[in-house]
């Protein structure tokens, strides 16, 4: 058997069972390049339609952002290898080609190791994003009074005031300025003064083009929070399935070493590899599935 | 230019939030000694039926704005302190203009029922030593 055909089997076996392994799916390393996101009052304070935007611009200007970036270039340029080295092999004769798959191999094994540091990264910066939202949840329901059982007894007994107030008030001015003598007050004259100038600000408010931005997302801070904490949810979830999907094809990368070492000590030339496909794990799929 | 822009509506934007919630100290107190001016004219042995009545109307008045203005005040929202705590633990008694009005009720009326009193039982009481 060629050695370096038992290397590559090697390589690629640990390479696997990395793969496998829970601990992949564990957080990355702390070093390398980051993004350390700070909840400010400002952030908490934020409407809901820049908090977002806020968070995504702060990200772009970090480190990690940058790694992320660098990390999906690479993959493309690694698929193009792929996808040359396969038309490669499939055109050339002989010891050539053999060469040329064994080096398809080691692409292909070289592919996989930067896929799994993108998830990394990935997952990293979804961690991080989770970790916000939640503060930021946190800290506005703490605000907002809902921290202790107290403060919610009496968030409902006001709003219950509320209610009552509001359906009673009409009632109430007909009942009492009937029978009063006297005209409105000054403060409810200059209430209801004010009441109609605000809803004029209101309307113009609700029609303004950013609000519309705004308006695909739920009207409750707390609701669009939690929101965007299931959104990364099911983003760490997906880079967790996308983790399963690059061990199976490191184990199939493993079997096509196996093969390809079985062929050669046979001498024959059963074994090829098949057609192609750009970009992003389940694109890179034809690369593996023979 | 455009980063100006920018940060000029972020910083209104905030502005506006926090104008929104700018607190304003003392509605529930105001309230509250209105309030207690009304039930003192109430219990008052010292003036004559008319006197009453214009103190009353006067009471009236100026507790149908104090009521709103708490009920309207939103940096009263959470706001976890004793008097606030009272204040919303009872609407009847603290918004007492208001709920008397949506009761139908006369003022003295609707606050002597809130306090355990009605006409019944004060007719039914009877004067005797301790």
């Amino acid at each position: 058997m060629h050695p370096r055909t038992i290397a590559l089997m090697a390589t690629t076996s640990l390479l696997v069972s990395a793969l496998f392994t829970p601990s992949s799916f564990a957080s990355p390393t702390p070093a390398g390049p980051g993004w350390s996101p700070s909840v400010t009052e400002r952030l908490v304070k934020l409407p809901q339609a820049h908090l977002k935007k806020s968070l995504d611009r702060d990200f772009a200007r970090s480190p990690l952002a940058d790694a992320i970036a660098n990390a999906e270039q690479e993959i493309q340029l690694k698929t193009q290898t792929l996808d040359d080295l396969r038309s490669a092999a499939d055109q050339a004769l002989g010891s050539l080609q053999t060469e040329l798959r064994h080096q398809l191999l080691a692409e292909k094994q070289g592919y996989l190791k930067l896929v799994k540091n993108h998830q990394d990264l990935r997952r990293q910066h979804l961690q991080k994003r989770q970790k916000v939202y939640g503060k930021i949840l946190q800290r506005y329901l703490r605000a907002r009074g809902n921290g202790s059982p107290e403060k919610v007894e009496l968030i409902a007994a006001q709003e219950q005031a509320q209610s009552r107030f509001q359906k009673s008030a009409e009632t109430v001015n007909m009942k009492v300025f009937a029978s009063f003598d006297a005209p409105q007050s000054q403060y409810a004259a200059a209430y209801a003064k004010n009441l109609s100038a605000a809803n004029a600000l209101l309307v113009a408010i609700n029609n303004h083009p950013a609000q519309k931005i705004s308006g695909q997302n739920p009207k409750n801070k707390t609701q669009y929070l939690r929101q965007l904490v299931a959104e990364t949810d099911s983003g760490l979830a997906l880079i967790e399935q996308e983790g399963e999907i690059v061990g199976y094809m490191a184990k199939l990368v493993a079997l096509d070493a196996a093969a390809f070492a079985d062929q050669i000590a046979s001498g024959g030339d059963e074994q090829d590899l098949t057609p192609d496909q750009p970009t992003t794990v389940t694109s890179a799929l034809t690369h593996f599935i023979q | 230019m455009f980063r100006f822009f920018k940060s000029l509506a972020t910083a209104l934007t905030i502005g506006a939030v926090l104008t929104a919630t700018t607190a304003r100290a003392g509605t529930v107190e105001n309230l509250e000694r209105e309030r207690a001016i009304l039930v003192e004219t109430l219990l008052s042995n010292e003036m004559t039926a008319e006197e009453r009545v214009a103190k009353i109307h006067v009471s009236k008045k100026r507790l149908i704005d104090l009521e709103r203005i708490v009920l309207r005040d939103k940096s009263l929202v959470g706001r976890n302190t004793p008097a606030i705590k009272r204040a919303f633990a009872n609407y009847d008694l603290t918004f007492m203009v208001h709920a008397s009005v949506e009761k139908d009720r006369s003022l003295a009326d609707h606050w002597l029922s809130q306090i355990g009193l009605n006409n019944r039982g004060l007719l039914d009481a009877q004067m005797r030593r301790r």
